[in-house]
This record gives C-alpha cells, sequence and structure tokens, in this order.
C-alpha cells in the first residue's frame, strides 16, 4: 500500500541513505532520524584511566557509529529517509539514538533505543560485540567494518519490531509525526489534533483538512528543515569519508594491543617465579609486571593523543559547521513561529 | 581466596603498620593548589646523593651495634630493639638495596604539572602519575598494583604498592631555589619488615631545543615541521 507524503526535502537527494525519487513511499518505509549517539564518557576524569575511555575518540566514535548503522540501514532498502541528525528530533517517525557503554578494542557495547513519533519505543537494549579485524576476517565476522554484526543485529531487530505493526499504524506514526511537528512551531493552532493515551503515547484526535493552509506552510518549513539537516547529515558522510580508514586503523590497532595484552597477562600469571619470596628475583618481577602494566597503559595513551592529533582538526570544523547550521535553524525556527503566529492572528483574529 | 582488591588493602596495611620511619600513612591532598612546582627537566647530580654500597655498609654497621643479647647465635638484628634478623633477612635487604638502585639510576627526568596532574616521565621506567581533581588524589592502577599519591606539605609522595607486601616510594623535595629537587625512593617489604632508602639529587636544565615541531599522527606516526626559528 501507498500513500502520498509529502515531498521531504531529503528526499530529493538520491544520494545513499534518502529514499528514492517518488513524493510517494511504502508505507513501512518510515523515515529514521539517528541521533548523535552519547559518548559514554564518566563524568569523573579519574575513571577515564580504568575505564580505557579516551574522551575525544568517545566524540569521534559518537558521531561515526550512527553513522555505519545509517549505512547499515540504507543498504536494507526498507527504510525512508535514514539521517543522522546532531540533536534528538522529537517528532521524528522513528528516532534512534544510542549510547557507547563500551569501546576498548576489545568489544563494542551499545545501549539502543527506538522510539516512534507516538511515543512507543520499538527497541531499548544493549548489543554487545566483539572486536574484529578491519577487513572483518577474523573473528567470525564478516562485512567491511568491524562491528558489523552487531550493526545488522540492530537493523534486523528494528525490522521485527516494524514488522508487529500494521498499516494503520505506520501510517498514524507518519500523521503524529505531522502533527508533532506542526504542534512545535504553532501549539495554538494544532494543540487539540493530538491526545494522550493512558500508556502515555500520542493519539490522533483530528487530522487538519487536505488543503488546511497552516498545515501546508508548516509541511513546508519541514522541508526547509529536512534541507539543512540533510546539508547537516552530508558533513557527516564528508566526516565519515575522510576519518574512516584512520578510525578503523584505530580500531584495529586497538584490537590487537587488547588480544596482546590479554595473552601476555596470562603469560605473566602463568609465569609465577619458584624464586624464595623476598628475593631479588620475586620483587624484580613484581615491580616489572607493573612496569609493564603501566608502559602499555601509557603507549596507548600516546596512540590515542596521536589519533586525536590527526582527526580533531577534521572533526572540530566539522561540528564547528554543524553547530553554524544548528544557530541558523534555531533562529529560523524563532522566526517561523513568528511569522505562524502573525497569519494565524490575520486568519483567525485570535492571539497566537 | 583473597582477590586483588583485598590483597591491595591488606597490603597497604601491612606497609602502614611497619616501622618504616620514611613512609607515613598521610598522603594529604586537600586542596586543589599544588604547594609546590617540580615541572621541568632534571639531570641527575651524582655529587651528591647515596650510594648503594655505603649505604648497605651503613646499614649492615648499625646491626653489628646492635645490643648482642638480642642476637640469635650466628644472626644479627636490626637496629630497632628486639628484632631479629635471618640469613634470609639480609638477602631481603640486599634485594631491596638492589631493586632501589636500579629504580633510581636513570641520568634524567622531566616532571609535568598541571593544575589536575603531576606526571614525572622516566626513561626506561612508567611515567609515574598523579591526578588530582576536587582535592581528590589518585594514582595508576593496574592489576599488578597501584599508585597511592599526594602532597605532604610541599613534599609530592608516590607510593606503588606492590602484591606480597612490596612498596616503593618517592618523595620528592624541591629546594626553595626551585633548581635542586631530592628524591627519597624507599623500596619495603611488609613481609621481612625491612625497608631500604637511597637519596637522589637532581639539578634543573633546558633541554636543547629542537629545530623541529613535532607532532604525533595515528597513521602517519611523527610528523615534523622546521621550526619557528629555523625558518
Amino acid at each position: 500500500m501507498c500513500f502520498p507524503l509529502q515531498q521531504a526535502a531529503g528526499q530529493l537527494q538520491l544520494e545513499a541513505g534518502v529514499a528514492s525519487t517518488a513524493n510517494e513511499r511504502r508505507v513501512s518505509e518510515l523515515n529514521i532520524s539517528i541521533t548523535a549517539f552519547e559518548p559514554g564518557v564518566p563524568s569523573d576524569p579519574l575513571l577515564y584511566r580504568g575505564l580505557q575511555v579516551f574522551p575525544r575518540i568517545r566524540a569521534v566514535e559518537a558521531l561515526l557509529l550512527p553513522f555505519r548503522l545509517r549505512e547499515i540501514l540504507v543498504e536494507t532498502n526498507e527504510w525512508g529517509a535514514v539521517r543522522v541528525v546532531p540533536e534528538p528530533d522529537v517528532a521524528a517517525e522513528l528516532l534512534v539514538s544510542g549510547a557507547i557503554v563500551r569501546s576498548d578494542g576489545e568489544a563494542l557495547e551499545l545501549q539502543v533505543r527506538a522510539i516512534d513519533a507516538s511515543g512507543r519505543v520499538w527497541l531499548d537494549q544493549a548489543y554487545v560485540s566483539a572486536a574484529t579485524s578491519s577487513n572483518g576476517q577474523s573473528g567470525g565476522e564478516s562485512g567491511r567494518w568491524g562491528y558489523q554484526e552487531l550493526f545488522d543485529s540492530i537493523a534486523e531487530d528494528l525490522h521485527m519490531a516494524r514488522a508487529l505493526h500494521d498499516d494503520k499504524a505506520l501510517a498514524d506514526i507518519v500523521q503524529v509525526s505531522s502533527l508533532r511537528y506542526a504542534y512545535e512551531l504553532a501549539p495554538s493552532v494544532f494543540g487539540g489534533y493530538l491526545g494522550s493515551a493512558p500508556d502515555g503515547t500520542f493519539i490522533i484526535q483530528r487530522l487538519p483538512a487536505d488543503d488546511d493552509p497552516m498545515f501546508e506552510r508548516i509541511e513546508r518549513i519541514r522541508q526547509v528543515e529536512y534541507l539543512v539537516i540533510d546539508t547537516v547529515d552530508e558533513r557527516f558522510q564528508a566526516l565519515n569519508a575522510e576519518i574512516e580508514s584512520i578510525y578503523d586503523l584505530w580500531r584495529e590497532y586497538r584490537r590487537q594491543v587488547a588480544q596482546y595484552q590479554n595473552d601476555e597477562a596470562t603469560r605473566r600469571q602463568a609465569a609465577r617465579s619458584d624464586a624464595p619470596r623476598g628475593s631479588y628475583e620475586t620483587i624484580q618481577t613484581l615491580y616489572d609486571n607493573y612496569r609493564w602494566a603501566r608502559s602499555e597503559e601509557q603507549l596507548r595513551e600516546s596512540r590515542a593523543e596521536a589519533f586525536d592529533n590527526e582527526v580533531g582538526p577534521t572533526v572540530m570544523a566539522m561540528e564547528f559547521r554543524v553547530a553554524e547550521l544548528e544557530d541558523w535553524l534555531e533562529q529560523q525556527y524563532a522566526e517561523w513561529r513568528s511569522i505562524l503566529a502573525e497569519i494565524f492572528y490575520l486568519e483567525t483574529g485570535l492571539e497566537e | 581466596m583473597l582477590r586483588w582488591p583485598s590483597l591491595l588493602i591488606l597490603c597497604w596495611l601491612l606497609a602502614a603498620c611497619s616501622q618504616q620511619p620514611t613512609l607515613d600513612n598521610a598522603v594529604r591532598s586537600d586542596d586543589n593548589a599544588m604547594p609546590a612546582d617540580l615541572s621541568g627537566s632534571w639531570e641527575r647530580d651524582y655529587w651528591r646523593g647515596d650510594d648503594v654500597n655505603r649505604t648497605l655498609d651503613r646499614w649492615f654497621r648499625q646491626l653489628a651495634r646492635s645490643t648482642p643479647d638480642q642476637r640469635l647465635p650466628g644472626y644479627p638484628s636490626l637496629d630497632n630493639p628486639g628484632a631479629l634478623i635471618s640469613p634470609q633477612s639480609v638477602a631481603s635487604i640486599l634485594a631491596l638495596a638492589r631493586l632501589a638502585d636500579v629504580i633510581t639510576r636513570l641520568r634524567t627526568f622531566t616532571i609535568s604539572q598541571s593544575e589536575h596532574e603531576i606526571s614525572v616521565e622516566r626513561d626506561q621506567d612508567f611515567d609515574m602519575l598523579c591526578e588530582f581533581y576536587d582535592g581528590v588524589a589518585q594514582g595508576a592502577t593496574t592489576d599488578y598494583g597501584a599508585e597511592i599519591c599526594g602532597w605532604d606539605g610541599d613534599q609530592f609522595v608516590s607510593r606503588l604498592v606492590l602484591p606480597d607486601g612490596l612498596l616503593v616510594s618517592h618523595r620528592f623535595t624541591i629546594a626553595p631555589d626551585s633548581e635542586n629537587l631530592h628524591v627519597a625512593t624507599t623500596v619495603s617489604s611488609s613481609a621481612t619488615g625491612l625497608s631500604f632508602t637511597l637519596s637522589r639529587f637532581y639539578t634543573k636544565f633546558e633541554p636543547y631545543p629542537s629545530q623541529f615541531d613535532c607532532i604525533d599522527t595515528f597513521s602517519r606516526n611523527r610528523v615534523c615541521t622546521m621550526g619557528e626559528d629555523s625558518r
């Protein structure tokens, strides 16, 4: 079944990640917004070392990992436009957010949550994957990226979650998304269109007329927002293209180091000396074990710093540009709200 | 079976309870301000400081002066009354002395100090590290031991607590002129109740400035450009 859908600016783009040409899409092809992940950096800096958290690298991962999920979802060809957005979009038809729980070379653990526009949670669970080599040749995984199985699992779970909804429910999600967006911009006009179910989700009370001019204006505004978001998305794509290979090197380095350290730690545990307690050989071994562990830690930190030196300027430039776009969008929202309120007043004589 | 955190606490308690004049329990870091600035490049002053052999001689001479009636036949005693020493203990003190000597053999080291961190960078050894946040001083911890650190008055103290009651402590004291640094390194063992301290002195020096501005990168390793002064 197909139903008409307003032409989102994002859909004009034919690049990867954007649903095909038409103004129509299958009802199942919900648009997905993937928000930049929570980097999972503890607030206490004293915990960084113990948890092997490198805040700057986590910031990069928080941008790159959603992008990789996006690519997987696009490849399924089952969804509408899939966008990576810097901030959560509450009116998104399906909003996917995530938090990095662990990313240390041995494993990646993400907590992923997906919620539709009506407020129903589709997914809220942890995904863990052991590290594999960049070419996916070891560890039982295959694919271009390490952790591909993890992202495949998320895509599969989203697919399964969607299968629990019939066409009517999916169409309602799209309508609720539009109405929530309209409410954000013109609350007085669209306040009565949505209600609340006992479980706290949004339900449609009524729909605007097909030719409702205010709704049409808001849809046009949303198209402009899509354009901006797609520009931001392009920035993410550019960032991904620029630092993907370096990040993969880093990930491979972390994987190999973790493997070496585990092997070496096992060897050191096994190689217990028979020398008497208190002898030089014994105390030297105790000291050397600590020295080895700390030296490895320092090496990791220096490589993390080197990684940051290399990708930091690119990430900062991208963040700056995205912040500019967000600021612009924020200013536009204020202006649009004001204009809409003025139009509403002119048309109805009622104050917004 | 004792797990590592329990062992760590036990080792720390044992170390704290042993009679070691160069170690006190208070590693304080009450506020964010650093009481002294240790930063800089430091070079060993070989004219001053302990020689390990002479220190050992002194230690054994003190043994010889111990009260004879407190000695078992053929066994020297420690200088603290009532303590007895066995051939194993002699081997232990020699081991502690040797480790102290090895650890303190470095010719130069660099101390970096910021509002939140003191790092002692040593060639051929790990960097001693102490982080300070919200009045809490924290050293590094690994599966093989932990660093406990902080300020004791104007002295910076870093203690490395290792399994089996082995403790390596460094106490840094900077001279009023800020050009000289004294480091007392004590290696002790709560298993034997013995400790050995070596004093080293260092003077500040200015490293020769490099002609290049270098930056470490991940995929291209170290990338250097000619420094401003060289152009």
